[in-house]
């Protein structure tokens, strides 16, 4: 049935309404979803659920196998570590380190970059294309690579980590901005704007801005999963976060010791790990795709 | 193409003079005596301090200091090492071409089973495999390489026994180190096992460039997949559909030639993937690469050998860069104007 409301008026969807239409279309986006917020609310949780503290150690149950093993126990689900300490509230507690850091570092890296990158789009000529060669040629250095020489100079700890990963960061963000801002700058309705008399402030905040969001949303969830991926190599290379932290990157690099006796140390903050970053690629990738199909509509 | 490739050129070279300027400026910032963390002379009050503080101009200002420390560094006198004292520069030789080989044969590996993997998934759009291939894109791409490694000892080497856990060679195959790159040395060497050694560097090879291949290679079937969609959908397939030809010409002489166009262009980044994770796999497999010797020199704070492996590693990655770009500025010329304009 037509809509019969005589005051109907069209209204296009905000691009972040769409992408979240997009998103809850997809049924494989959705499960990332509900995965993600899930492993977001055990991190908040963590301190409440995990039924040990992460340093609590168990001498007379020194590599116990998981629960549904024959030796297992309940009290135990997933077994204990070399040191006794059980392994389930490890890596609950692990996600502050691997998931709640990477997440500061990511937004820290966003709001700095984004500034800059806006500023960038903005101006033009000779300061617009050198930044760009600059940026191009950092971007082709693997972030890895980058943060492995700050770690050098800074000397391994976590803080030091913390400020490698988002000076790491920030150059991808002030690139994709930069790029979405330049793209942006010389369509119609910002033309307009202009003419309409409005001040840079409100052009970029008001009327650019919102029709980023969803590079920028992109973005957020690719440096993201840079972030998670690099604090973990760096834990696991020891050069991160350093021993008695339940990292799970440190965690797989103390495990390495005695996989061949004792498996199941490493499953589980491997298992941890690759499931944070599969739920938030598979939402970038959807994110991807709904820019991809709006560009083509357009 | 000249005016484009003498661009890129200068671009690189300007590249390579600021990365020797970070470098030299990390001696600064580097803990400790700066020409000690350049030279590895421990001994300030020694004879060959003294030397060196003549030779690389300690003695005036931080320009002559710059100067002699390029001077140095294009004559291959890189210091010798804080902890075993050797030269830098010796040492470096072997360990790149270690590292060369296995980023060559995971790259090789990886083109090699991903482009027709990608080809296959885009013929079969939306067909089962295409979402096989897909998802198991998808989820390899997310698995971190140093499980992915681990997983890999533990089922191919632990369980199964195909392989070694670690390491480039059986040490009783004694193999002369010369390039460092395991299958040249022992195709250059005159024993009479050649073949038994051949086959255990392979045993030794297969597991780490698996590793290494499959997450270049799950990116590059994502893009030749997305390549091939956008390019079966343009007028000149139908076009050429229209004209009659037989469908193995279209696929071999019009689809694929332009889908991999976006190919030619991700290849260097793949690269830098691959470099990334070279790093960590090294560490892992024991492999005695460039990455293995830059995270032991990080422990070590061993400096003269951290920026000689930062260096290297970095001016790899950036003449693998350029020289993609060129071949992708050679091989398709619209893409060249694109670039000429301002942007």
């Amino acid at each position: 049935m037509p809509n019969t409301s005589i005051y109907y008026q069209h209204r296009e969807p905000s691009p972040l309404r769409q992408l979240w239409l997009h998103i809850t279309a997809n049924p494989f986006a959705m499960v990332a979803f509900y995965i993600f917020a899930g492993i977001m609310v055990l991190m908040v949780l963590s301190p409440l659920v995990s039924p040990f503290s992460s340093e609590t150690q168990f001498s007379d149950h020194v590599l116990q196998p998981p629960a549904w093993h024959a030796e297992g126990q309940i009290r135990f689900l997933f077994g204990t570590d070399d040191l006794g300490r059980d392994l389930l509230s490890r890596v609950l507690h692990g996600s502050v380190y691997s998931l709640g850091y990477p997440l500061l570092a990511t937004l820290l890296a966003a709001v700095i970059g984004i500034s800059i990158g806006a500023w960038a789009g903005m101006s033009q000529g000779v300061q617009s294309s050198t930044l760009n060669h600059l940026l191009d040629v950092l971007l082709s250095i693997p972030s890895l690579l980058l943060a492995l020489v700050i770690i050098a100079i800074l000397g391994p700890a976590l803080h030091n980590v913390m400020i490698a990963i988002t000076l790491v960061l920030i150059p991808q963000f002030i690139h994709s901005v930069h790029n979405a801002f330049y793209e942006e700058r010389n369509k119609e309705y910002v033309v307009a704007s202009k003419l309409n008399g409005c001040t840079r402030w409100y052009l970029l905040t008001r009327v650019i801005f919102p029709n980023i969001t969803s590079v920028v949303v992109m973005q957020i969830t690719f440096a993201l999963s840079t972030a998670i991926l690099d604090i973990a190599a760096l834990g696991f290379l020891g050069l991160g976060v350093q021993a008695p932290a339940p990292e799970w990157g440190t965690m797989l690099a103390r495990s390495l010791d005695q996989v061949y006796l004792s498996p199941w140390t490493m499953v589980l903050p491997g298992l941890a790990l690759f499931l944070t970053v599969l739920s938030i690629n598979v939402l970038g990738d959807s994110v991807r795709a709904a820019i991809q199909e709006r560009i083509r509509n357009s | 193409m000249l005016r484009y490739s003498l661009r890129r050129l200068i671009l690189f070279i300007i590249t390579l003079w600021l990365l020797s300027l970070f470098v030299f400026a990390l001696n600064y910032w580097f803990p400790g005596d700066p020409l000690t963390n350049m030279t590895g002379i421990r001994d300030q009050s020694s004879y060959a301090y003294q030397q060196a503080v003549d030779a690389r101009g300690f003695d005036s200002g931080i320009l002559q200091q710059y100067v002699g420390f390029i001077d140095h560094l294009l004559a291959g006198q890189w210091g010798n090492s804080l902890a075993s004292q050797t030269d830098v520069f010796a040492q470096l030789q072997p360990l790149f071409g270690a590292t060369l080989e296995l980023g060559l044969l995971a790259m090789a590996l990886a083109l090699l089973l991903g482009l027709p993997l990608g080809i296959y998934a885009a013929l079969q759009q939306r067909g089962p495999l295409d979402r096989v291939i897909m998802g198991l894109s998808l989820s390899t791409y997310s698995i971190p390489v140093f499980w992915l490694a681990q997983l890999f000892i533990l089922l191919f080497a632990v369980k199964l026994g195909w392989s070694p856990i670690s390491g480039q060679i059986n040490p009783l195959y004694n193999i002369e180190l010369q390039s460092g790159s395991i299958l040249w040395d022992i195709w250059r060497s005159d024993m009479p096992y050649r073949p038994a050694a051949f086959i255990d560097a392979l045993a030794h090879l297969w597991l780490p460039v698996l590793v290494l291949s499959l997450m270049p290679m799950t990116m590059l079937i994502r893009i030749m997949r997305n390549a091939m969609l956008d390019v079966l959908q343009q007028n000149y397939i139908k076009a050429a559909r229209a004209r009659g030809l037989a469908d193995s010409r279209i696929l071999f002489r019009h689809i694929i030639p332009n889908a991999l166009q976006p190919v030619v262009r991700q290849l260097g980044l793949q690269f830098s993937v691959l470099m990334t994770n070279i790093i960590i796999t090294e560490v892992i497999f024991n492999w005695p690469g460039l990455g293995s010797w830059l995270v032991k020199s990080i422990y070590e704070r061993d400096y003269p050998v951290m920026q000689a492996g930062i260096l290297v590693l970095a001016s790899l990655i950036l003449l693998v860069n350029v020289l993609v770009e060129l071949l992708h500025a050679w091989r398709y010329p619209q893409v060249r104007k694109e670039q000429h304009a301002e942007h």
